[in-house]
């Protein structure tokens, strides 16, 4: 079987490798960060809910993944 | 009992005052709160203090900051699970940027989120671009330009400024659903330091809308901070250090729902004007002896 081929992308401003072929979706599960509550930015743009599993990521992708905290 | 005790038998403010004043009742863009009072949700000691103070401040609306979501960190625990959001409006901030493409980006992360929660505050947010990392005092061009831009985007822009009036009318005319002034930097307890400059901006932003909302926004130390702010005119008082770190935050959360009733109480009352002689209480006529030593 092939090495998995992998890609570098930026999410919330570190560095990480991770497979090639991924989707959001797949991105945000690889993370363990998929939940109800949070926003993903790609590239300084809002990625919808329903765009997660039909975007793949790209080499070099800038991805900010938010949730709410507590704050005044 | 007499009848003068059984008015004053209810609790005070009573269900009766708060409608006929107006008192609970405060409009925001496209949002009705039922309190005055809008309380923050961050620096509590545990997310059980904070749920029980916003149960005991009554507020409807609670502000929350949009942060990177951790990553490899499966078993924190989520803010949401301790806000009732059946009942409570989300206010997302902008808390932490410094420029104004940074600041609408997070609002647009809020929104996001806040579609998915379906919470109703989807649609405005508390804007907030600093400018010092030391006094947290905003940078007012960057405020001006994300307020631009986020109107324009469709937000109803719930404004945090520093008390200068003019800034404030920048603001309201660049179509912020509210301006909110600093009584005094964020997190200081140092209270309404110049409650002119809170005159100017009420008297300049509800000249021709008395119904614009003027939020005092920060700085509030105690309840009788609060309650300065409300007998001066303002819509509605925002806080959360002032609770969170207080030594009881309920009680003193409690204590903020009844500044915040009783400062609007006291404006809706109309103060007496101040004056630097005495006017005495009981009649002058009709005293039991003439005044046996002279003066003026």
């Amino acid at each position: 079987m092939a090495a998995e081929k992998t890609i570098s992308i930026s999410v919330n401003g570190k560095s990480v490798e991770v497979n090639s072929e991924f989707t959001i979706l797949q991105l945000l599960k690889h993370l363990e960060v998929l939940r109800p509550a949070i926003a993903v930015e790609r590239n300084g743009m809002i990625c919808t809910h329903d765009q997660f599993d039909m975007t793949p990521i790209e080499e070099n992708d800038v991805f900010e993944i938010v949730s709410l905290v507590g704050g005044g | 009992m007499l009848d003068v005790e059984k008015q004053n038998a209810g609790s005070v403010p009573d269900e009766k005052d708060k409608t006929d004043l107006t008192i609970g009742k405060l409009k925001i863009g496209s949002h009705t709160l039922d309190s005055r009072l809008l309380l923050g949700t961050g620096k509590y000691d545990s997310f059980e203090l904070m749920r029980d103070s916003i149960v005991a401040s009554e507020a409807h609306c609670v502000t929350i900051a949009v942060r990177r979501e951790k990553l490899s960190d499966s078993s924190n625990r989520n803010i949401l699970d301790f806000l009732d959001l059946q009942k409570l409006i989300l206010l997302p901030n902008t808390s932490g940027c410094y420029d104004c493409e940074t600041a609408v980006r997070c609002a647009r992360m809020g929104r996001e989120i806040l579609k998915h929660l379906e919470n109703p505050g989807q649609n405005w947010v508390k804007l907030e671009v600093l400018g010092d990392s030391r006094s947290l005092l905003p940078d007012p061009i960057e405020t001006l330009k994300a307020t631009e831009k986020l109107v324009a985007e469709g937000f109803e822009v719930l404004c945090y400024t520093n008390d200068d009036p003019i800034m404030a009318r920048r603001l309201q005319n660049a179509g912020a659903a509210s301006v909110m002034p600093a009584g005094s930097p964020i997190g200081s307890g140092l209270g309404i330091a110049n409650p002119n400059n809170l005159r100017l901006i009420l008297e300049d932003l509800k000249k021709d809308n008395p119904d614009f909302p003027v939020i005092v926004d920060a700085g509030v130390g105690t309840a009788s901070d609060a309650a300065i702010a409300m007998e001066l005119g303002a819509d509605g008082v925002m806080l959360n250090t002032a609770v969170a770190r207080a030594a009881d935050p309920v009680a003193m959360s409690k204590s903020m729902k009844y500044a915040v009733w009783a400062g609007r109480l006291a404006w809706a009352g109309g103060r007496i004007k101040k004056s630097k002689y005495a006017s005495a209480s009981s009649p002058e006529h009709g005293l039991i002896a003439e005044r046996l030593i002279s003066g003026n």
